[in-house]
């Protein structure tokens, strides 16, 4: 018995089409996607039918998805270029800032350091003036020393001719007038002597004969030298040693360099200060030599301001430094070296005019 | 003036002065003439150091900065030979310190430079005076010990008991 016994079976009117590959059957203007498959141990073929309008419509679903998926990764990567945009200009901006702190830090470190070099400045001519007045106040200790010697006598000499007077012995009151007078000109020297050295330097530049500034510094730390028992040995050679500089100021330095030698030799057995002018083609070299103890081995420290090897109160230490610092000053150099044969050399080098 | 200070006291007591500096030697030592003293000048103390004993009859004027010995080291030498030898010390840039430092030491004035003349008279005055009680007092003893026993019982120099001595 069969389902369609007698049954006339018209041809279903179907279709079979390959498309994409797959084998589309159409049937009744109905499409289907066509499979196939064999049971072989019942020798039967089962043939499978799927709409084609629902895989259609899945498709489409799939498609739009995909289309969605699509469209959400595009807005991703936007939204994480944009991100990586912000991030960016964020760092920009941030770097901006730095770069305006660092040059406000910078400014202000320009600014600073130009407040240091001006603070410098005065300092140092702070320190031109404290000098002065430390060999000053070294100055009046020996002054007041060498003023009231005379002044002591003098006083004394006046109460002799007061006696004298009354008692009526003329001569020997002339004997003490000219006593006093002799002591009131040795007091005008040494007021003479302090007069030029508080005379103020306009610190300009200009040529002088250094064989005057030697002289000119010797006459006035003559009491030191013969209180001290030095020698003074000097070597200029002849005629007119023109340098360039500020005979004041350079004055100054040579009295500075004389003194530092004198109080080297304090302890020395053998106390010889020797000047020594060499004149070169464009310069002058002025050896002061002495016969102490010498330098120490960095000798440049000298010239450091408060160096001193001198007990408390007998000196603050700035004579060498101030020495240094108005050579330079004068555009001229300041060596300090020990001898081959010990002690200590300082020369201080001055140009010479280039008028010749 | 003279009158004033040259007194039988003091006349066999001589003023040695030590100073350095030569003008102010010279007027000092004029100065203490004129007022009646016998004066030796010295321009510096070691050598007159030699010449100080326990009998010195004289006192001393010295300088304190002297190339050489110094006034204070001067004096401080001089009191260890004789602590009742007077010496005053002169001095141009003394402190309260060395001023207060001398005297401990034994010095018998400290006189600042400059100073008033008839101050330093006064003290040279005062010194010779008590150097020449001191020698005396010294030798009065030395006779007492030397006469001894009964002579050290009779106190006074009144005349009867300077009779009584003999």
């Amino acid at each position: 018995m069969r389902q369609y016994d007698g049954k006339e079976l018209p041809p279903l009117g179907l279709t079979i089409r390959n498309q994409h590959g797959h084998e589309i059957m159409e049937l009744s203007g109905q499409r289907y996607l066509f499979g196939k498959a064999r049971l072989a141990d019942l020798d039967w073929s089962v043939y499978y039918l799927m709409p084609y309008n629902s895989i259609e419509e899945q498709l489409d679903w799939l498609l739009v998805i995909m289309v969605v998926l699509l469209v959400a990764l595009v807005l991703f990567i936007l939204l994480l270029r944009e991100r990586r945009e912000k991030l960016r200009s964020r760092r920009e901006v941030e770097e901006a800032a730095r770069i305006r702190t660092a040059n406000k830090l910078l400014e202000d470190e320009i600014e600073e350091r130009r407040r240091t070099e001006r603070e410098l400045r005065e300092t140092e001519s702070e320190l031109v003036q404290a000098t002065k007045l430390a060999a000053l106040g070294q100055m009046s200790a020996s002054v007041a020393h060498e003023i009231n010697q005379p002044l002591a006598a003098i006083q004394v000499n006046v109460a002799s001719a007061r006696l004298l007077l009354q008692q009526q012995r003329s001569l020997e009151l002339e004997d003490v007038l000219g006593h006093v007078e002799t002591l009131v000109a040795r007091m005008s020297i040494i007021v003479r002597e302090l007069k030029s050295f508080a005379r103020r330097s306009d610190g300009r530049i200009e040529p002088f004969d250094l064989r005057q500034c030697v002289e000119n510094a010797l006459m006035l730390l003559d009491a030191s030298i013969r209180h001290a028992e030095v020698s003074v040995q000097q070597a200029i050679p002849d005629g007119l040693v023109e340098v360039l500089g500020d005979q004041l100021r350079i004055e100054q330095v040579l009295i500075n360099l004389f003194r530092n030698a004198i109080d080297a030799m304090d302890e020395a057995d053998q106390r010889v200060l020797s000047i020594h002018v060499s004149v070169y083609a464009s310069s002058v070299g002025l050896q002061v030599d002495d016969t102490g103890e010498g330098v120490p081995a960095c000798p440049k420290q000298v010239f450091e301001p408060f160096f001193t090897t001198k007990s408390s109160g007998e000196g603050l230490g700035l004579g060498l430094s101030i020495a240094e610092r108005i050579v330079h000053g004068v555009g001229g150099t300041l060596v300090a070296e020990n001898r081959p044969d010990g002690g200590a050399r300082f020369t201080p080098t001055l140009q010479r005019p280039n008028n010749e | 003036m003279n009158d004033k200070y040259a007194t039988s006291a003091a006349q066999n007591i001589a003023v040695h002065l030590v100073e350095d500096d030569e003008a102010m030697r010279q007027s000092v030592s004029r100065w203490l003439a004129l007022a009646g003293f016998q004066v030796n000048t010295h321009s510096r103390a070691d050598p007159l150091l030699q010449q100080v004993e326990p009998a010195f009859p004289g006192v001393v004027v010295s300088d304190v900065r002297m190339p050489g010995l110094s006034g204070l080291e001067f004096q401080e030498m001089i009191y260890r030979v004789d602590p009742d030898l007077p010496v005053i010390l002169i001095t141009g840039h003394g402190d309260i310190d060395m001023a207060v430092n001398a005297m401990r030491a034994g010095a018998y004035d400290f006189i600042e430079k400059p100073f008033d003349a008839e101050r330093l008279l006064d003290a040279v005055h005062r010194a010779c005076e008590k150097r020449s009680l001191v020698l005396e007092n010294r030798q009065l003893r030395e006779q007492m010990q030397e006469m001894g026993g009964l002579h050290a019982r009779l106190l006074g120099s009144s005349a009867p008991m300077s009779r009584l001595k003999r």
